[in-house]
């Protein structure tokens, strides 16, 4: 049996995710740029089953309007006019160019990626020389009348060409000055038509979509016509093209994702022609971005959500990321019993409500006599965004951090529902802004894990905070890589924590000292957590491996051999979310849950696993089942499924309690601006 | 019964074949248009709307038709009966008979092989495989040539297969699946679609590409074949319902859909532009470009083929028998509930027409004259098969004319299963003046439940109101009479229940009158019950006591002529007769029988059984007069003794004695109408009157064209009126002769061209005081005058008419009755004036 637990199934968490405004790729480790509408950038890697790395956070200045890799270096422009690169590991803006020409529509690097054009606001295409240590501004096209919304750049890197209100105009690298202009119908008079993306080709055919909704290509050495698609019902805002220049796709208002492909002729002699393949519905709202990874389209817009389509008709399996975050917006004060929200730029504490009922039928819903009480609303100073924050487990501490700075406050206890708020003023100096914040079990302590990829341990205290010690990776790792997961043992013996290089160290508080590292795996680990009794550290990686760590023996435990000598089941492995959080029953520790935005799963170390040829149930299927069969059918994994949007899911104190907070799709739909009004028949 | 088998009569179709079979062919010219009907071909005048040729000599139904791309003037036709005709379409003339073993079901020619066709034949284990067959070293009249098998199990449907430009690769649907062969290295690939139906195939005439219709109303572009990549499917989406049939316009620029939703639909090719041409009237089967792509024809199930400009305009219609074509009619036993009828006032055949009308239709000239909407309801598409319920259509279940054709009652049913049946008995009048049917009653539910028959009772005595009779399943009939319905207001007749007759509790199944209409019969159960229908007294009871329990009569006739002293009635077993005067049972067979009619001009009578044996007997004698066995595949659901256009040219002597004065036709389940011939038909009345007609229709220059289109009208007006000649046409060739420049001004010239017309009048009129002097003056005056410009509107009138009809649409209902109504007024004009006629004669003879 999986056990039976009472379930706070939490639905107030209004938090609000923000729309994608574009994407980028990076060819060489195969990683993804998305930057939202707050100004944040979020990076994906996809060849580890699309986890979520690192998440630059945004400004309420800066707007990210197009993005561009130049090898590991991210560069981003938007409506305020700088270019900004980012320190990839430190996850802050490292400096910023203006762009001398107000607000940047777009950016594209050259294929040699030695320099990049920007086309601004006021009608110039501006070069950007890309040097070892910045960027420097090198030169400006001849100015146009109409600001320039779109620009691609030839592969020769001779020619480029731009789209703006009514034209496309091809350039000459070498002097700046147009070689044409293509001139794009109206159609009303009064209306421009705006070239809301252009592509050029090798053969220098140019695609353009606009915005009457028209897909068209073009000869790009005459600027005459060759075909026009009217398939999109309004503007067309992207496009992509495949690598080797036969696929093209388009997205725009209507939320249709159109590929087009080149079909040869008859013969040789004869023109290939572009034809419409077929059409994707993945998305509600306007699709802002799209980019081609290879074997993946990934798209986003103001629906939020991120699609990812193979192109491949086998194989991979298409994608829709939820615009959560992946990592930890919820976080409990067990013995409290206590939530605290992350928002953007807010905290929220509530106090769960309670029931007198004990015991009811599984799955009902037993009566609450105590609504949930907001105890605590906290907004950050010039609506700074939160990167992490923390509870302690007594309820009495909260801390967070942005991007400057760690803030530490008190909740002295009293008795009535008004919540005073201490702000602890005098933290140590080198305290550095954090990535990732945990309070000890007893709240006595503070573990941060820094920006600088160290690990800082603070004593809590309300008059004054010491720093105890500031862990530094083995002297082995020489540039140490950014913290993706962290955890501290429940005795504060033991901190873990795990580097998006793969690297796991674990360190002894006591002795202040590098206890052990796991050993290396390829892929970053997603969640970890140390086992309530015994020193072993649960690691769950993105590619849904398991280990049971033993840090005192420096090897992995009866179990985690077990479990490696038989092998996951393939249907486990086959998951696309990625688990983010892991933790042990505290009132049964051989049982481990595991959770991701989708479900939750109880894994219990006593039942045997999977077979890896047999049937993997899950709870609905094992319930359908008659009694006889199903005893035969369990396995060690229980699975949940049924969640459209789990954020959180965590044990109360005695085990006999969890706390589910789940994020409703349709309450994050309903705020969204209307969709293009369509006529479907039949309606 | 013994079979008294005087000779082997053959089964024909005379009137109201089946146009939209196949899919029509256009000439190369574009004058033209070939349709398969039964047995033959015709040959139909795009310009005029008739039909110039029938090519016939195939002994069975035909498959397709297409014009050889080699040489315009040929055509091939393909048949049941295992051949393949060449013909010389303008002429109608066989060229060729090429004999290829087993029945045709499709036949395609291509322009890159001269000498060879293919053809979809039947192979020995049953499966339908596409040959190809050569004639080339072939000499001789009728040959037999050998088929080679190019591709294994496709479907017997033309729309089912199609060839890529250049013949470079054929491509075929069955059922779920896409295969395409490649002529050039023999390659086959295939395309499964397996939650979907293939429902037709087109090529585009220059690209690789090939269009398909789906089930679901999805059409499928598939490109890049000839790629080794995977295959492009693009899907345009427009059609909810199954697609009926594609094709490409000859340039490749469009591709046009059609479907159950009574639209044409035009693709743009390659860009998403469409365009529409919405309410065409009924379901769509079949769509052609002509070879020029200036006219499109279109198919509709009801048996009609338009011709649409690319305009969109429709120039021309060929209206056939309009055939029944919604699902709860058709997936029934009986497609035409109402049976055949004939109008006695018109002399036309009236039956169900489309959904809720009943249509005319003249079986001698094969015209299809107008449908009358008696059900008053907008046609609905059908829905999705998946989308229950399905449209349930108010269906027209009985009718009947009286005697003279004055009134008409028809009887509606919509019974959808979930509602209360809605059943209406309405009455409609014939107006003279407006020259059609007119509602009169309508009546409300009846009878609870089916309404078995409905039938006027004939008159002897003239001054008896008009009386109907009706019998219902449950259990009564109901007698209707004619009241006067008067008020203050208007005069007005209605129809109102008389009476109500009931026997036991059996459900009343037939009814029919005697032929002088003293007596009624009517059946319930088993028993046959005999009324005075004035009194409503139960004369005497029938009892079929020889027949098992569920045994009971399902039909009723009284005889006609010499036999009209006998009463026949059919049960599902067996076929009796009973002596009305001694009231005994003459004799019964065993005979299973499904229809039975009664011819009104001889004692003949002619019974289908339900395996279509036919036997034709007086019901004076237990032997047959003629038996046909097997007269078709199907099942006969209706027939009619119609009686012959011209009693006094009889000259075909070869016709069987029953069918002397009048023709038995019937209904097959397939709704073909058809009759029984003695012999094989040498030519038809058609071949011999339309010789003529297709040398006029065969225009040189613009004018001609437009006289081809007048002279049928002024050929009509001459049948009936004495020629006049025209007045002035002296004064009319003279201007003409003069060259125009020394002509003086037209405003001189006009005074005494006007003069010219007056002097004609004038010189009747001293003809007239010289001739007849006891006439006064004034009244003849008056007379002329009237007469000659009532013939002058008719003139007018009259060829008008017929150049309208040829230039255009529908044979509307209005339009028909106009005509009738114009020839009506005609032969009383006629008639009244007949003595001043002859006295017009003179004066013209002196003019002359």
């Amino acid at each position: 049996m999986m056990g039976e637990f009472r379930l706070h199934d939490v639905r107030f968490f209004r938090y609000m995710p923000k729309a994608i405004h574009s994407i980028a790729h990076e060819g060489t480790t195969n990683r993804v740029a998305v930057s939202r509408s707050d100004g944040s950038i979020e990076i994906y890697s996809i060849s580890d089953n699309w986890f979520q790395e690192k998440i630059i956070c945004g400004d309420a200045g800066r707007s990210v309007e197009a993005m561009v890799w130049v090898g590991q270096r991210l560069f981003s422009a938007g409506l305020h006019g700088d270019i900004i690169e980012y320190d990839m590991s430190k996850l802050v803006p490292k400096y910023a160019v203006d762009s001398y020409g107000g607000a940047v529509w777009c950016m594209a690097a050259n294929n040699t990626q030695s320099s990049i054009a920007v086309g601004s606001e006021d009608g110039c295409v501006r070069l950007f020389e890309v040097t070892e240590e910045e960027l420097t501004y090198s030169r400006a096209f001849k100015k146009q009348e109409e600001r320039i919304l779109s620009l691609a750049w030839h592969e020769s890197g001779e020619v480029l060409v731009t789209g703006s209100c009514d034209n496309i105009r091809v350039w000459d690298v070498a002097t700046g000055l147009p070689t044409l202009r293509i001139k794009v119908e109206r159609l009303v008079r009064t209306r421009e038509t705006i070239v809301w993306c252009v592509a050029i080709l090798r053969d220098f055919t140019i695609i353009s979509g606009d915005s009457l909704g028209k897909t068209r290509f073009w000869n790009g050495k005459h600027g005459t016509l060759i075909q026009s698609h009217h398939c999109h019902k309004a503007d067309v805002l992207c496009m992509c093209v495949s690598k080797d220049e036969t696929l093209v796709w388009t997205a725009g208002v209507d939320p249709k994702i159109i590929r087009f492909e080149k079909v040869a002729g008859k013969d040789d002699s004869s023109r290939a022609t572009w034809v419409r393949h077929n059409v994707a519905n993945r998305h509600t709202h306007d699709v802002r971005a799209l980019v081609m990874t290879g074997e993946y389209v990934v798209s986003g817009g103001v629906s939020m959500n991120l699609v990812a389509m193979p192109v491949g008709k086998v194989g991979k399996q298409s994608r829709n990321i939820l615009p959560f975050p992946q990592r930890r917006l919820v976080h409990v004060a067990q013995t409290a019993g206590m939530l605290l929200f992350q928002y953007q730029t807010r905290l929220e504490l509530w106090r769960l409500g309670s029931t007198a009922v004990v015991s009811g039928v599984p799955d009902g819903r037993l009566p609450i006599n105590q609504d949930p009480v907001l105890l605590l609303d906290l907004k950050t100073k010039n609506m700074q965004q939160i990167v992490c924050s923390a509870v302690g487990g007594c309820g009495s501490w909260v801390a967070y951090s942005d991007v400057q700075h760690v803030r530490l406050f008190h909740l002295p206890k009293d008795e009535g529902v008004k919540v005073k708020v201490q702000r602890v003023r005098c933290l140590p100096v080198d305290l550095q802004p954090a990535h990732h914040m945990m309070f000890t079990h007893d709240a006595s302590g503070l573990v941060i894990a820094t920006n600088q990829g160290t690990v800082q341990f603070l004593h809590v205290d309300t008059v004054h905070p010491v720093l105890v010690h500031t862990f530094v990776p083995p002297k082995s790792v020489t540039r140490p890589s950014t913290i993706s997961a962290l955890t501290v043992s429940s005795d504060s013996q033991w901190i873990a924590a795990a580097h998006l290089d793969g690297s796991v160290h674990v360190y002894n508080v006591q002795a202040r000292k590098h206890q052990c590292s796991l050993p290396k795996h390829a892929s970053p680990v997603s969640a970890l957590t140390f086992h309530p009794t015994r020193p072993w550290l649960m690691a769950v990686h993105a590619s849904q491996q398991l280990f049971e760590f033993d840090v005192v023996e420096c090897q992995y435990t009866d179990w985690s051999r077990t479990v490696q000598r038989e092998g996951l089941h393939p249907e486990w492995l086959k998951r696309t979310e990625v688990v983010t959080q892991v933790v042990y029953n505290p009132a049964n520790p051989t049982q481990i849950l595991l959770q991701d935005q989708r479900m939750f799963c109880i894994l219990d170390k006593d039942k045997n696993l999977p077979k890896a040829r047999s049937h993997f149930y899950n709870r609905e299927k094992l319930m359908k089942m008659d009694p006889a069969g199903r005893e035969g059918a369990r396995h060690a994994f229980a699975i949940c499924r049924g969640y459209r949007a789990l954020l959180h899911l965590s044990f109360l104190q005695d085990g006999a309690e969890l706390v589910s907070v789940e994020r409703p799709i349709k309450a994050v739909t309903d705020k969204l601006p209307p969709t293009l009004s369509q006529k479907r028949f039949g309606t | 019964m013994a079979a008294s088998m005087e000779e082997e009569m053959s089964i024909v179709q005379k009137a109201g074949a089946n146009l939209v079979s196949e899919r029509p062919v256009f000439s190369p010219d574009s004058r033209y248009l070939l349709c398969c009907c039964g047995h033959v071909v015709k040959v139909l005048s795009v310009a005029s709307g008739e039909c110039v040729r029938e090519l016939t000599g195939h002994k069975d139904f035909i498959t397709g038709v297409k014009i050889s791309p080699h040489n315009q003037f040929q055509a091939f036709s393909s048949s049941r009966d295992k051949t393949v005709k060449v013909w010389d379409y303008p002429d109608g003339k066989l060229l060729k008979t090429f004999s290829l073993g087993s029945p045709v079901h499709a036949l395609y020619l291509l322009k890159e092989e001269e000498d060879a066709g293919y053809a979809v034949i039947r192979g020995k284990d049953g499966i339908f495989n596409l040959v190809r067959f050569s004639w080339a070293n072939k000499k001789g009249h009728t040959c037999k040539v050998q088929t080679t098998e190019v591709l294994r199990s496709v479907s017997r449907h033309e729309k089912h297969l199609a060839f890529g430009p250049e013949g470079s690769f054929t491509a075929s649907v069955t059922r779920n699946k896409l295969t395409v062969l490649f002529t050039k290295d023999g390659k086959v690939k295939e395309y499964e679609r397996p939650r979907n139906e293939f429902q037709c195939v087109a090529c585009h005439p220059t690209d690789a590409c090939i269009a398909t219709g789906m089930q679901d109303g999805k059409i499928f572009l598939w490109r890049g074949l000839l790629q080794d990549k995977e295959v492009v499917r693009t899907i345009y989406h427009w059609h909810t319902l199954p697609v009926g049939d594609l094709t490409f316009s000859p340039e490749g620029t469009h591709l046009l859909s059609v479907g159950q939703e009574c639209v044409l639909v035009l693709w743009q090719y390659n860009t998403e532009k469409k365009d529409f041409l919405p309410r065409m009237g009924a379901p769509l089967c079949y769509v052609t470009s002509s070879p020029d792509g200036s006219l499109l024809a279109v198919s509709q199930v009801e048996n009609v083929v338009q011709i649409v400009t690319r305009s969109n305009k429709v120039v021309q219609v060929f209206q056939g028998l309009t055939r029944v074509h919604i699902p709860q009619l058709i997936q029934s036993t009986n497609p035409v509930p109402t049976g055949l009828l004939r109008d006695p006032r018109s002399h036309t055949l009236v039956m169900n027409g489309r959904p809720g009308h009943l249509q005319w239709y003249n079986i001698h000239t094969d015209r299809h004259l107008y449908n009358l909407d008696i059900v008053w309801q907008n046609f609905v598409s059908s829905r999705r098969p998946w989308e229950a319920p399905a449209v349930i259509y108010t269906e027209i279940e009985r009718a009947a004319f009286d005697q003279q054709g004055d009134w008409l009652a028809t009887l509606e049913r919509r019974a959808d299963g979930m509602m209360a049946e809605e059943i209406k008995l309405k009455f409609w009048r014939f107006n003279k003046e407006n020259q059609s049917f007119e509602l009169n009653t309508t009546v409300d539910c009846p009878h609870q439940g089916k309404v078995n028959a409905l039938i006027f009772q004939p008159h002897s005595g003239a001054d008896l109101p008009p009386t109907a009779v009706s019998a219902g399943h449950d259990g009564k009939f109901k007698i209707w009479t004619l009241i006067d319905d008067t008020d203050i207001y208007r005069e007005n007749v209605c129809w109102t229940c008389d009476s109500v007759g009931m026997y036991r509790d059996h459900a009343a199944q037939d009814a029919a009158f005697s032929e002088d209409g003293s007596l009624l019969a009517v059946a319930f159960g088993q028993s046959l019950t005999i009324w005075d229908p004035y009194t409503i007294d139960l004369k005497t009871t029938f009892c079929h006591t020889f027949c098992t329990e569920k045994d009971s009569i399902r039909q009723v006739l009284f005889g006609q002529g010499s036999c009209s002293h006998y009463l026949v009635t059919a049960t599902s077993s067996h076929l009796s007769v009973w002596n009305l005067l001694s009231c005994s049972l003459l004799w019964t067979v065993s005979c299973e029988c499904s229809v039975m009619v009664a011819d009104p001009l001889s004692d003949h009578m002619a019974v289908f059984s339900s395996t279509s044996d036919l036997t034709v007997f007086k019901p004076s004698s237990p032997d047959p007069v003629y038996t046909h066995n097997k007269v078709v595949s199907t099942s006969v659901v209706a027939a009619i003794f119609f009686p012959k256009q011209d009693q006094r040219v009889e000259e075909q002597k070869d016709e069987a004695t029953w069918q002397k004065q009048s023709q038995l036709h019937f209904m097959t389940y397939d709704q073909d109408l058809l009759t029984l011939q003695k012999s094989a038909p040498q030519q038809t009345r058609k071949d011999i009157v339309e010789m003529a007609l297709f040398e006029q229709n065969l225009p040189p220059t613009p004018f001609s064209m437009y006289l081809s289109q007048v002279r049928p009208g002024q050929k009509e007006v001459s049948s009936h009126l004495v020629q006049q000649g025209t007045p002035g046409s002296t004064a009319v060739q003279q201007m003409l002769q003069t060259p125009a420049h020394v002509l003086p001004p037209v405003s001189t010239l006009c005074q005494s061209f006007l003069q010219t017309l007056l002097i004609s009048k004038s010189s009747t009129e001293r003809q007239d005081v010289e001739e007849m002097e006891s006439e006064s003056d004034v009244e003849d005056n008056g007379n002329q005058s009237g007469t000659s410009d009532s013939e002058m509107e008719e003139d007018a009138s009259t060829s008008k008419q017929s150049t309208g009809q040829s230039e255009k649409d529908l044979l509307s209902h209005d339009q028909t009755s106009h005509q009738l109504d114009s020839e009506r007024t005609h032969i009383e004009e006629t008639e009244t004036l007949s003595n001043v006629k002859t006295s017009d004669l003179s004066w013209m003879k002196r003019i002359f």
